[in-house]
């Protein structure tokens, strides 16, 4: 993974440094409150209901095990023994001191990690593919050109201002883990017509009050012209993007104003201009960074480890575990876990000290030292060798960490909700709790297959609720938490905003809600093999919705 | 009648105004204001900005307990997170009085 | 031009007495002054004449308007005055940049409005030479501001070399 080298050790320190000085000033009263917020905001710092929470950026969710065990050091010393990863790949600590974050930057700062830009209206944290560099199915490893973009985008000159943040995802596979269709820019890298690496980008895609699936702007862009059409697009999204009006400021409203075409001709005249002003990026720099990311010493192995096959046979547990949570390698003998942070009855994305500590260390044993942080809040061990499946499993079975259910059911997404968060009208994580509770015979939800239920709190939709097979939302009905239900939503290549469905039930209803429309599924499929999804997209909506609404079938 | 509530600035935690100069970290010391003189105090209490930040009133009924709207948000600032034990504030057991049927340690089934 | 308040700045942080620059409004006479800064809309509809005059121009541009309009003049405007009427509009920035890339404008650029030490950085990075500042203590902001960073990862028009530029490169292993 990257290392970071003196210039990129030397920003950081003098970014902790200034934030340092800014908390100093507002700790003496020589700054406001008024004065302060936007400047702590700008290091990730919010206050929440309970205490602050310092948002700390994992690039593309890529962690190595000093990193970890450092998240794991701020969680016993300055939180209360936990923290909390989230659908952006980073990971938020919930119960923080003021007077205490210089202390965790510096902590922070030991092991190349920040808070930069994990707010405010700038270039957030880039994200990517949690399997980017191992899944079966990539064509080429974007992390590369996730760092460029990290780098670029850092204390830009031009964009640090935008009319609203700004959040770019990308993906090097076929099959799209890392929502790119629904980011401000998403992109996907992928051969072009001689070969060579293009990108296909996508702009004007969210998520929250008005959620849009972003439309293609521009296919086959070579990939070495990337920053530069990214900085033409921004620079047309900062000219003309909505300053007027919160809720219409983002990238996709501009987008659909003046719909794709017209949009894409902008950027694409921009794009030209810009081309003959500027020197190119060079090319040695991509090269620099890629060293990083060449993969780790695999050994050659077989293809399927006769020993891990004999024991899965063995052992059911093991089996099990092995049906859901790992992902095919591109190196043969070797395989993804995908760590759940999913308990059944635990909160979403919540992760303890100790656990931290057993990934870090499991994470070294057994996965070249590196771990990921997915956006559906789950972490990944990317690159373990088959032959040492079953003595990690045993490890993280004893760690309380086995749990079996990476993309079933009970694999839910939600948002910290009114237990924590300031904005929000009703609570998710009880929700989440309530329904995984229900679907908790691991063989049943087995036998249901991928279910992808997604939960925000609020219309800001950290929950991603619209792109949830089925989508919940919580909404405050003078006082009371009810929950808007939407179906058919996904995040994948495919991806496609939830529709609405009737009217809101009362928390208490929903797990009672969610079965029905199971129960209606498993009476409906083709199959086995037909997922949910499938089933939804065949009989269109009303079979399930009515089973949502009417009571039992 | 009303409560002022803030955030602390150095912990960030919910504090409650309890008189002239004084805040509070319990609700249950949160002095009652009569509705006519709430802006005034609001006002004085807005003016420790180096103690508490984001000062608001909530409305609670006569014993202090917030009412319709923020009573659940307000319970959960007073009570801590209902869905983990381990980080609410002493007393994580007690039932707010405002939370209609759920302990904080209950999901919504 | 400076409100009461405000302080102008240069480039290196010191302060700049006596601005020679008077900003008129669009019905305002132009005689007797030696540097004017106009709005867009005026000098568009004025710009034969107030190239043909011995004053030296500004144009002043709001957020909303970019310099494209100008364009086939900038040899002959010496100033552009870039408005920031509110601090967390930042579509200025562009303005500058384009001013200073595109057009190879090199006259003054200078950032009015809102202007608080947490821009400075920005500004100065996307080519501005003076700035209107707020903050009390004009030239302690400066110099917080300018001494923050040593450290930037893009081409911008401060010719600050990148970090990309400042790394010893391994050998190439070829393009991609
Ligand atoms: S969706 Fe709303 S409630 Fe949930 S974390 Fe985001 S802002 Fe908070």
């Amino acid at each position: 993974m990257y290392r970071y080298d003196e210039f990129d050790e030397t920003l950081v320190r003098e970014r902790r440094l200034q934030f340092a000085d800014q908390v100093a000033r507002r700790l003496s009263g020589e700054l406001t409150e008024d004065q302060f917020k936007p400047l702590r905001l700008m290091n990730g710092l919010y206050l929440q209901l309970h205490a602050y929470m310092l948002r700390v950026a994992i690039p593309y969710g890529v962690l190595n095990s000093v990193q970890l065990r450092a998240l794991a050091g701020i969680a016993r010393r300055w939180d209360k023994d936990y923290g909390h990863f989230t659908t952006r790949q980073n990971i938020q600590f919930n119960w923080i001191r003021l007077g205490d974050v210089p202390e965790i930057l510096e902590a922070l700062a030991g092991v190349e990690m920040h808070a930069m830009q994990t707010s405010g209206n700038c270039i957030r944290n880039v994200t990517a593919d949690h399997f980017a560099g191992a899944a079966a199915d990539e064509f080429l490893d974007p992390r590369p050109y996730a760092e460029l973009i990290r780098q670029w985008s850092t204390l830009h000159p031009e964009f640090s201002f935008l009319p609203r943040k700004f959040k770019i995802a990308v993906t090097g596979a076929s099959h799209d883990r890392a929502a790119v269709q629904l980011h401000d820019i998403g992109l996907h890298l992928k051969p072009g017509r001689d070969g060579s690496p293009v990108f296909a980008v996508f702009i004007g895609g969210g998520m929250g009050r008005t959620p849009f699936v972003g439309p293609l702007i521009r296919d086959e862009l070579p990939a070495d012209a990337l920053l530069v059409y990214l900085e033409a697009a921004l620079r047309v999204y900062n000219r003309h993007g909505r300053r007027d009006n919160l809720y219409k400021s983002r990238i996709k409203i501009l987008v659909s104003a003046l719909g794709a075409d017209r949009f894409s001709a902008e950027v694409e005249a921009e794009y030209q201009a810009m081309r003959t002003e500027s020197p190119p990026f060079p090319p040695e720099e991509l090269a620099r960074i890629r060293h990083y990311f060449a993969a780790p010493p695999f050994e050659t192995l077989p293809a399927d480890d006769p020993e891990f096959q004999a024991l899965r046979a063995r052992s059911a547990a093991f089996d099990r575990f092995c049906r859901t949570n790992l992902h095919p390698h591109q190196q043969p003998g070797y395989a993804s876990v995908t760590i759940a942070l999913k308990p059944i009855g635990g909160v979403p994305g919540d992760c303890s000290a100790a656990e931290m500590e057993a990934i870090a260390t499991l994470a070294a044993l057994y996965s070249f030292d590196e771990i990921r942080v997915t956006h559906e809040q789950n972490l990944v061990l990317p690159h373990v060798r088959e032959a040492d499946l079953f003595a990690l499993w045993e490890a993280l079975h004893a760690a309380g960490l086995a749990t079996p259910n990476a993309g079933l059911i009970s694999d839910i997404i939600a948002c910290p909700g009114l237990d924590y968060c300031d904005l929000a009208n009703a609570r998710s994580i009880p929700i989440a709790q309530a329904i995984a509770e229900r679907f908790a015979d691991m063989d049943a939800a087995l036998a249901i297959g991928e279910v992808k239920i997604k939960i925000s709190g609020c219309i800001n939709a950290c929950g991603h609720h619209h792109a949830g097979h089925i989508g919940i939302l919580g909404v405050d009905k003078q006082g009371e938490e009810f929950y808007q239900i939407q179906l058919g939503g996904r995040a994948d290549e495919q991806a496609r905003i939830g529709t609405i469905t009737g009217k809101g039930l009362p928390g208490p209803e929903i797990p009672d809600a969610i079965e029905r429309v199971i129960d209606r599924y498993l009476a409906l499929r083709l199959d086995s093999d037909e997922r949910f999804i499938d089933a939804l997209e065949r009989l269109g909506r009303t079979p399930f919705e009515e089973a949502l609404h009417h009571g039992a079938a | 009648m009303k409560i002022i509530t803030a955030n602390s600035l150095l912990t960030g935690a919910p504090i409650y105004w309890a008189g002239t100069g004084r805040w509070s970290a319990e609700l249950s010391e949160a002095l009652t204001i009569d509705p006519a003189d709430a802006e005034s105090a609001l006002q004085q209490a807005s003016a420790q900005s180096e103690i508490a930040v984001n000062a608001y009133l909530v409305a609670v009924e006569a014993r202090g307990a917030p009412v319709k709207r923020e009573a659940l948000r307000e319970a959960i600032r007073a009570h801590g997170p209902t869905i983990r034990p381990d980080p609410g504030r002493p007393d994580p057991g007690r039932v707010p009085a405002c939370l209609p049927d759920q302990s904080p340690d209950q999901s919504p089934e | 031009m400076a409100q009461p308040e405000m302080r102008l700045l240069d480039r290196h942080g010191r302060i700049v007495s006596g601005d020679e620059w008077v900003g008129l409004a669009d019905d305002a006479p132009t005689a007797g002054h030696m540097a004017v800064v106009v709005s867009l809309k005026r000098f568009l509809a004025e710009r034969d004449v107030l190239l043909s005059r011995d004053f030296r121009l500004g144009v002043r541009l709001d957020p909303n308007e970019g310099p494209e309009a100008l364009a086939p003049d900038l040899e002959r405007i010496s100033a552009i005055f870039v408005a920031f009427p509110v601090f967390r509009d930042g579509r200025g920035f562009s303005t500058a940049r384009i001013l200073r890339s595109r057009y190879r404008f090199s006259g003054e650029i200078r950032a009015v409005g809102d202007i608080a030490r947490d821009q400075l950085f920005f500004l100065l990075r996307a080519g501005f030479d003076a700035f209107e500042l707020r903050d009390r203590d004009h030239e302690a902001a400066f110099k917080w501001a300018q001494d923050s960073f040593s450290v930037v990862y893009q081409p911008a028009a401060d010719h600050a070399a990148p970090a990309f530029a400042r790394r010893a490169h391994p050998p190439s292993e070829g393009q991609f």
